[in-house]
């Protein structure tokens, strides 16, 4: 390698933050590297490889694995590479390529509702974000042009300016189910990444029913299409490059991000301004194994909160068939939610969360269930048809209060490069319980008025998890129990800056992305306005 | 971009890419393309009562001969038991056959285009399979435009 590793800003990880980040500062003058670990893809190989996968249920079976950048798998089994502290098991994925996780991501696109950033004030539980939703306004904003967002204006987010393009236009099974709950609940078109209209030079939705794992036409924004957009700007991107260990100075300023190639041959990136845009597991990961004599337990740890509060949205779900045919998989297969339950003085007692109605074609999961029932001939073909348009699926999406114990530390277990794995400590409190048990009550209120039959709640006490991988960053105003501070600076060094769904300190209801792009377009103004 | 209009498909070719393990790699490459031996015509007459039974099992009775030919070698190979297997199950009654790990393993590759399971899964159709068929008057299979933008609003009308 001939380049000099040098830039104004080094950016560790490619996703949507990093990528909208390193676009801005190079548009805005500076040289700017981006080090990935791991490779470029395209939009057609993952394609390709849904279709001819053999387990297109698994969001992340399309994506390649690279032995020198491991990401979480666990079809046809677990990979081993997230280590499970428990109590209970957290099975996150995510993706290590440049463009990061949103190539796998239904475009939900939502903003917080001003009450989610200041839970402890208002209901004792959780705790206040140091800054207010009106301090991210205009960021949220810039992230739905960036982004290209749509949504109907009823969401429970106040805006300043109208949304770039109209909601997507609903399906026949979204539009039946509104009729039939309204007006107890209120189902509303999702707010999303998703081109209702020829934008930015993505053309619209033409309803491939397939957001996750990949959106075959880039209708729906994506990290490759935010990569692609740093690119263009002047950032430059070393895909397949593996940070492992960030140096600093005697006054703690950032100096130097160390990175092993496939081969595990290092180079030093020196540069003046660092910022880490992994997620909220791979970001403490590092720091963890950046441990120093000065900084012994890691890097931007002086206040011991590192890796920990870590959250995302535990699901439940109910399968039930309506009445009529309806046929789910006609449009984008995360269309429309109910909000009713995202804030009130309930919030005290149990988890806030919002109803998701999924429009996921129900053929191949149906027609694999019903093959292990043993049908076969015309009883086969004719219930794969009836239970394919009557099928209905609905899942909650549950706040996780910030909980200290569950976090990330290093596992003794080692990559292919000799680099510790994440370890993971996870647990569910009676808070999550109780708002399941209250989403319960109205899964099985919405199935009644839907005049449905063979309803089918999941298990108690098992859920699901969303990927929204958040927490174990948290920005506050207090360095004493905080990461990082309000504009996503580290608290111990100057020149570091957070990126990253991690540094929200509470995780709401609403999936994590466009607060976290608003977040680090904020976090550009601050270190645009310090340079 | 792709055209949002409708689109001729056609089968992929399963991919050779990282996410392929070599069992899984081995498998795809008997998928496509297909060609005639020797071995195929010696074998058929097991060929034979594979698709009298094939057509039983899934309902169809004009299935797709290439792919039956794919899933017939396929499956062959996977499976030891795999003849005596079909020679029983073409004259067994339909309680039997409602409890055969072999029908469904044969109905399994026509209907979702999965042989195997497990570490051992491998996919030999996508588009070609008769979960596609079976609501092709109504959907599309993923990845695949349903129809231009909102197409997906008005009432689905079955054929």
């Amino acid at each position: 390698m001939t380049d000099k590793l040098s830039a104004d800003v080094v950016v560790v990880g490619s996703g949507i933050c990093g990528s909208l980040v390193a676009r801005r500062l190079a548009e805005a003058g500076a040289s700017v590297i981006i080090l990935e670990a791991g490779p470029r893809i395209t939009r057609e190989q993952i394609t390709a490889a849904y279709r001819a996968s053999p387990f297109k249920s698994d969001f992340m079976a399309p994506y390649p694995q690279s032995p020198w950048a491991p990401q979480p798998s666990y079809t046809p089994k677990d990979n081993n590479y997230l280590i499970q502290a428990g109590p209970v098991p957290y099975t996150a994925e995510y993706l290590r390529v440049v463009g990061g996780t949103t190539w796998h991501w239904a475009a939900q696109a939502w903003r917080l509702l001003p009450n989610d950033l200041r839970i402890k004030s208002l209901y004792g539980v959780g705790r206040d974000w140091p800054i207010s939703y009106d301090d991210l306004e205009p960021f949220y904003y810039e992230a739905e042009i960036l982004m290209g967002v749509s949504g109907p204006l009823d969401n429970g987010s106040p805006r300043s300016k109208p949304f770039p393009m109209p909601p997507v236009t609903p399906s026949f099974l979204e539009q039946r189910v509104r009729e039939k709950i309204a007006p107890k609940y209120n189902l509303i078109t999702n707010t999303t990444a998703r081109n209702s209209v020829f934008y930015d030079g993505r053309p619209q939705c033409c309803g491939n029913n397939n957001c996750m794992p990949i959106c075959p036409i880039d209708a729906q924004y994506t990290g490759g299409i935010a990569a692609e957009s740093a690119e263009k700007s002047g950032a430059k991107i070393y895909p397949n490059s593996v940070v492992y260990k960030l140096e600093h100075d005697e006054k703690g300023n950032i100096v130097a991000a160390n990175y092993y190639d496939p081969d595990k041959r290092s180079y030093r990136v020196t540069g003046k301004i660092f910022i880490l845009a992994a997620n909220a597991i791979e970001i403490p990961k590092l720091l963890f194994l950046s441990a120093s004599e000065k900084y012994p337990n890691g890097l931007a740890n002086s206040s011991g909160a590192l890796g920990r509060t870590l959250m995302d949205h535990p699901s439940s779900s109910v399968v039930f068939e309506a009445p009529e045919e309806l046929w789910a998989g006609r449009g984008p297969v995360s269309p429309s939610s109910i909000q009713g339950m995202r804030d009130g003085a309930f919030r005290s007692e149990h988890s806030a969360f919002r109803l998701d109605l999924s429009n996921s074609s129900r053929v191949a999961g149906v027609t694999k269930d019903l093959i292990s029932k043993g049908f076969t001939g015309q009883k086969l073909q004719d219930e794969i048809r009836r239970r394919s348009a009557h099928e209905i699926s609905m899942k909650n999406v549950l706040e996780q209060l910030p909980d200290p114990n569950n976090r990330v530390t290093l596992a003794d277990e080692k990559d292919a490069l000799g680099i510790p794995k994440p370890k993971l400590h996870y647990s569910y409190d009676d808070y999550i319980h109780r708002g399941m048990d209250a989403t319960k009550d109205i899964y099985l209120d919405i199935a009644s008025m839907m005049g449905a039959t063979k309803v089918q709640v999941s298990p108690d006490r098992v859920y699901h998890n969303n990927q929204h991988i958040t927490g174990t960053l948290a920005m506050g105003s207090d360095p004493a129990t905080s990461v990082t501070d309000p504009h996503g600076r580290s608290y111990d060094h100057p020149n570091l800056y957070f990126v990253s769904t991690g540094v929200m300190p509470t995780v709401a209801t609403v999936n994590s992305t466009l607060t976290a792009v608003a977040l680090s377009l904020r976090t550009v103004q601050a270190i645009r306005a310090g340079a | 971009m792709m055209n949002n209009s409708s689109q001729k498909v056609s089968e992929p070719r399963p991919q050779m890419d990282l996410q392929l393990g070599r069992r899984q790699m081995l498998f795809a490459s008997l998928a496509v393309p297909f060609v005639w031996t020797k071995g195929v015509h010696a074998q058929g007459e097991s060929f034979s009562h594979f698709m009298t039974l094939s057509n039983r099992l899934s309902g169809y009775s004009d299935l797709d001969r290439q792919l039956g030919l794919r899933i017939h070698q396929s499956l062959s190979k996977m499976f030891p038991s795999f003849e005596s297997d079909i020679l029983n199950l073409v004259s067994a009654n339909e309680s039997e056959i409602n409890q055969s790990p072999m029908a469904k393993e044969i109905l399994k590759c026509w209907y979702l285009g999965v042989i195997g399971s497990g570490e051992q899964s491998s996919c030999i159709a996508y588009i070609s399979t008769l979960q596609v068929r079976i609501v092709s008057d109504v959907l599309r299979p993923p990845t695949y435009a349903y129809g231009p933008y909102g197409s997906w609003s008005t009432q689905p009308i079955p054929a």
